[in-house]
């Protein structure tokens, strides 16, 4: 069983060493896609040898983009099962067991990440989170809590069905939606939520751009 | 000789100047350097001569000749945003295309290491 973690890294040299530190123990190996840094984030990731392997974008093109570098590299090397982390150290790695648990014990296609709407998460990013989970649910009847946790595993075989077309953060909601369309097992599992960065991530224009996709991809 | 004529003027002339200067840096083809003049030339016209409009706007049932400019304005904008758009679009699809399959031969290495 070979499992890859999949992390995009954009300026993230701050806290990418420490991530990678902490993942390489849970998985066979680890891709990191630098999304047209302007910082160290490959260099650091490059020098970690062994089984990191450092990939980048000359420009940048998105999260979701880079996402679907990093899972087809990992499609290349022969992966099992891939687990997608942010490289900012929101997610935990002490949790990916849980996740490979539920692809490998509960034969599930795709597990998503869901993090506790408590106060640790800020207020625009649980309303928008939590319109997004009810209007998902409505329009393609998958239920999601977090619909923008970017920590989410799934085998290789469901990759090929939810191979997103975005390359921003609406790949996240992508998947979700072909998860539905083409009726993928899922689960959820839950994991910490954790906030180092008030102005990274996701904006509420992001968030209006989501919202338009989703009503694109339901009447396209 | 109103304002507005004159700031439109002075807008009208500084594009084709504009215009010019991109033809002579090689931006612009012949056909498209003409299609550009001839489009600002003529709203300088129409700036400055409204009323030898009147047969067009009167045919359409449009009272003024400005009224005409705005809707003709109106649509090669609704157009042009569209052709942008499109061209953006396809440019960006390309380029991510090209950017992800460069840095996917590299892993090619690495299997091979693996091996």
């Amino acid at each position: 069983m070979k499992s890859i973690a999949v992390i995009p890294a954009y300026n993230e040299e701050i806290h990418l060493q420490e991530v990678l530190d902490k993942v390489r123990s849970y998985v066979s190996q680890v891709i990191v896609i630098d999304d047209g840094s302007s910082d160290s984030s490959f260099e650091i990731a490059d020098s970690m040898g062994g089984q990191v392997i450092a990939l980048q974008h000359e420009i940048n093109l998105g999260k979701g983009a880079a996402l679907k570098t990093g899972c087809d590299a990992a499609k290349k090397l022969g992966a099992d099962y891939i687990i997608c982390m942010d490289a900012d150290n929101q997610h935990k790695p002490e949790s990916i067991p849980k996740f490979l648990d539920a692809l490998v014990d509960e034969d599930i296609d795709i597990v998503f990440g869901a993090r506790q709407f408590n106060k640790d998460m800020p207020f625009m990013m649980f309303m928008g989170n939590r319109v997004l989970s009810v209007i998902i649910n409505k329009l393609f009847h998958i239920f999601v809590h977090d619909t923008q946790s970017g920590y989410r595993a799934f085998t290789v075989d469901a990759y090929d069905k939810l191979k997103w077309e975005s390359s921003g953060y609406e790949a996240e909601t992508e998947m979700i939606v072909r998860a539905s369309e083409y009726h993928l097992k899922y689960a959820e599992v839950d994991i910490d939520t954790i906030y180092h960065d008030d102005y990274k991530g996701t904006t509420a224009i992001d968030g209006i751009k989501i919202l338009l996709q989703i009503i694109k991809w339901k009447l396209l | 000789m109103t304002n507005i004529q004159i700031v439109a003027s002075i807008f009208g002339l500084a594009m084709i100047y504009m215009t010019f200067l991109q033809y002579k840096r090689g931006a612009f083809n012949r056909y498209q350097f003409v299609i550009w003049v001839v489009l600002f030339l003529s709203f300088v016209i129409v700036i400055w001569l409204p009323d030898k409009f009147n047969f067009i706007t009167e045919r359409l049932g449009i009272s003024r000749a400005f009224d005409l400019f705005s809707i003709i304005a109106f649509v090669i904008i609704l157009f042009l945003t569209f052709h942008n758009y499109l061209l953006i679009t396809r440019i960006e699809k390309r380029l991510e295309t090209k950017v992800r399959e460069k840095t996917l031969t590299k892993v090619d290495s690495f299997k091979d290491k693996q091996q």
